[in-house]
């Protein structure tokens, strides 16, 4: 296997050399965060599109999981392409707008069937999260008139640079019925900008709304493993032979270590390698889980691990 | 101000004022994305030199028919949780109000009683100031809270215990002598 999950510590060694192939060569697939990891910004990580190449000619998966609820998948699929990823179709794609879709359609509309008198959803949002929600055949609060028996069944909290105190006020109005669900599509607390700046994440805003509703939400995205879920029931992926490849400890590498992968973590992105080795060194249980396997500059140097 | 440009990147180029050294967080009913962006730029910016302040953490102001609208609280954790540091809260139930009044009206705590209708904040703040504290029922909590608090094996519910209560602040009229 790849040495992931089970009990232990994880080390954080760097991965070059002759681990390098140890650790790639009987991994089947890998998992990879799309932001800081593949891309910053609208520049493409440099010799990430290669490394995606050099998977592809080596016979192993390359899926994506994204706690990012911007946009829909059909707009990530062009994301890729204009940034220089060759071969990624939407399929291969998980982000937590459309996980959140499907997590929904599963509690409000069951095993299928069609969404009347299932409900609607009131989403803070933007258009991409809302696209998800309405493909997932689901019906949004707000658009056109409720029919009969269409109450508000989830307020689902994503990315939303338009949040108010209106949204707010209006979400906990809908969540006074025990029966609505509160959703969160990621814990994210903020993203980093290209110049060095930060935005406000998903979970500042669902801070918001849980502390006005008295209510816990439940969290889609990363580290929870519901996404992971989504990709095995679409691809039947072997944890013990998947590596997941991130850059924020907090989010991708605990997702990594609760769904039983071995993790890399890359250093283009949120996370310093003195924040994972300051986990290593602490008293904390919670703590230890935060230590990836391995560690990399950049998945570019993952290259020479797989054969030419 | 008006945005300049329609999404965050077109937001954080703005210039920031370079004399705010604090972010106060108030009831705020046109709080925006965009304000919490603002005050996150100030906080990444000056570091601990810049003051994080909540003026109270009350999840929700009751309206009437049990409906009501969110409280500062939620205003505060969305800016706690994005900047990844606590606000110093100056309202009930921390000391510094009751400071603040002890300070210029002589307010001997012995002699003082603190009358409200919320226990996290007026009657824990009464409790630690060492007030006598009176809940009156007329508001946000009712009597059998108190019963479970006080029935509760935990020291930090008991200060969220009253020494009185009295259904509604007019029973204490016939207290008070002609």
């Amino acid at each position: 296997g790849c040495g992931g999950g089970g009990g232990g510590m994880a080390s954080c060694r760097r991965l070059s050399g002759a681990g390098l192939r140890e650790v790639l060569g009987p991994a089947q697939g890998l998992l990879f965060d799309c932001d800081g990891v593949l891309w910053a910004g609208e520049r493409a990580v440099p010799g990430a599109p290669e490394l995606l190449e050099r998977l592809r000619r080596s016979g192993k998966a390359a899926l994506f999981v994204s706690n990012n609820s911007r946009r829909s998948i059909a707009e990530l699929e062009r994301r890729f392409t204009r940034l220089g990823f060759r071969g990624v179709r939407a399929e291969h794609v998980f982000s937590s707008a459309l996980c959140s879709a499907l997590f929904l359609r599963q509690r409000l509309l069951g095993g299928g069937g069609n969404g009347s008198g299932a409900g609607r959803v009131f989403v803070l949002g933007g258009e991409g999260l809302r696209g998800e929600v309405r493909d997932a055949g689901l019906r949004l609060a707000g658009e056109d008139e409720p029919a009969p028996g269409e109450p508000v069944r989830a307020v689902l909290v994503g990315y939303d640079d338009q949040f108010t105190f209106a949204k707010l006020a209006q979400a906990c109005g809908y969540l006074r019925d025990p029966q609505c669900l509160l959703v969160a599509t990621d814990p994210d607390p903020w993203h980093p900008l290209s110049d060095g700046q930060r935005t406000p994440g998903t979970g500042s805003l669902t801070a918001a709304v849980e502390t006005a509703s008295g209510r816990k939400a439940l969290v889609v995205g990363k580290p929870n493993t519901y996404m992971f879920d989504c990709i095995v029931e679409r691809f039947g992926v072997d944890p013990s032979r998947t590596l997941m490849v991130g850059d924020r400890l907090e989010t991708d590498i605990l997702f990594g270590k609760n769904c039983g992968l071995a993790t890399i973590l890359t250093l283009t992105g949120v996370s310093r390698l003195e924040e994972a080795q300051a986990y290593m060194a602490s008293d904390s249980a919670a703590a230890k889980d935060l230590v990836p396997n391995y560690y990399v500059d950049s998945i570019a140097d993952l290259i020479p691990g797989l054969d030419e | 101000a008006a945005l300049p440009g329609p999404a965050p990147k077109d937001w954080v180029q703005a210039p920031l004022d370079p004399a705010v050294r604090a972010v106060l967080v108030g009831f705020d009913e046109h709080f925006s994305y965009a304000k919490l962006c603002q005050a996150l730029r100030y906080l990444l910016r000056g570091g601990p030199d810049c003051l994080l302040v909540g003026t109270n953490r009350d999840h929700r102001l009751p309206l009437e028919g049990g409906a009501g609208i969110p409280g500062t609280g939620c205003l505060v954790k969305a800016v706690e949780t994005a900047a990844q540091r606590e606000a110093f809260i100056v309202g009930k139930p921390n000391r510094f109000m009751f400071d603040c009044v002890a300070g210029e009206f002589q307010v001997d705590p012995a002699r003082t009683i603190m009358v409200g209708d919320r226990l996290d904040t007026d009657i824990l703040m009464g409790n630690d100031c060492g007030l006598t504290t009176l809940l009156t029922l007329t508001g946000v909590t009712a009597l059998d809270e108190v019963r479970s608090h006080q029935d509760s094996g935990c020291p930090a519910r008991h200060s969220l215990v009253p020494d009185f209560y009295v259904d509604s602040i007019a029973d204490l009229l016939p207290a008070l002598g002609e």
